[in-house]
């Protein structure tokens, strides 16, 4: 009878160890920034309310053809692990954000209600962004940038 | 003296060593003063102890006051004691309560790991069409370039060049 005791207790300990331990990885909170730029070799000046994008994102960049690269919207979003968390990045489209733990991020853009990429993707703190693009109208292109922030 | 030596002579004055022995701590007492003094100083405690301790009487005899003890203690094993479980107690005791245990923490094992294992390998992508990813080495960057055509609506970009901004 003893014996069955301390075997529950024992059952019972580590359950409550995994519980401890699993409600803290749960628990991981993460921190992202989406930045949408736009490509174009048109005159920046011509666009007053838009500035041009951080050098950090544009040196990234420097392979497309564009000459310039401007900042059109930029949104900061905390993550809950396993939990999915929507940015709406312009009138049109957005992002939908999983974060999965290990600095692995799903990513899924939809463009006027269609899912154009689903992807899963690691994005570390500091250095590797997920970077995403396509053409857009009058040759030029759209780029998302998906970088991860420190949290405070 | 040393310690040993004072250990021999409390022996001597205990009556505790072999005859031998005593021998050559009397010797020794008989050519050493601070030694005879330590003897007759034990002497006299033990003898002060032997003769006014006071006696101490147990009031009943000596069976009786040892079987109140023996009662004392099964009295206490008896209240102390679970009583006898029934045999499916037994069973469940003996098998559900550990095989229940080992399923819960599978069951935690495999929400751990469910939730630590991306859907996806790193990286991967679900083939949309018209979707291709390009490494550029020097950045240490991948790029995830879409054909979606110029109206996706991604930049709302209208057809003058300008920008819509929310």
């Amino acid at each position: 009878m003893s014996t069955s005791c301390g075997s529950l207790k024992v059952c019972l300990c580590l359950a409550l160890a995994l519980l401890g331990i699993g409600s803290s990885v749960r628990a991981e909170d993460v921190k992202v920034e989406a930045t949408l730029v736009w490509g174009t070799n048109e005159d920046p000046g011509k666009f007053k309310d838009l500035k041009p994008v951080n050098p950090e994102l544009g040196k990234r960049l420097q392979y497309f053809k564009w000459k310039h690269y401007l900042e059109i919207n930029r949104k900061t979003v905390a993550l809950q692990q396993g939990k999915e968390n929507t940015i709406q990045i312009s009138k049109e489209c957005k992002l939908i954000l999983t974060y999965q733990g290990n600095s692995m991020f799903r990513v899924q853009l939809f463009g006027k209600g269609e899912r154009v990429s689903d992807r899963i993707q690691k994005i570390t703190l500091g250095e590797k962004p997920a970077v995403f693009g396509g053409d857009d109208k009058n040759d030029t292109a759209w780029f998302i940038f998906v970088t991860r922030l420190p949290v405070k | 003296m040393n310690a040993e030596t004072q250990l021999k002579v409390q022996a001597l004055v205990d009556g505790e060593l072999p005859p031998n022995e005593a021998a050559q701590v009397e010797a020794l007492l008989a050519g050493d003063a601070g030694a005879r003094q330590l003897a007759a100083s034990l002497k006299a405690t033990r003898d002060a102890l032997r003769d006014n301790e006071p006696p101490l009487a147990v009031p009943e005899s000596r069976e009786f006051y040892w079987s109140k003890i023996a009662r004392e203690i099964e009295r206490l094993e008896a209240q102390n004691a679970q009583p006898v479980p029934t045999p499916w107690l037994r069973w469940a005791r003996r098998w559900l309560l550990p095989v229940g245990g080992v399923a819960v923490l599978a069951g935690l094992l495999a929400m751990l790991s469910a939730s630590r294992t991306p859907a996806l390998s790193a990286n991967s992508s679900r083939m949309m069409p018209g979707t291709i990813s390009f490494y550029l080495q020097d950045e240490d960057v991948t790029i995830v370039w879409i054909e979606t055509g110029v109206n996706s609506g991604f930049t709302d970009a209208s057809p003058d060049g300008s920008v819509a901004v929310e």
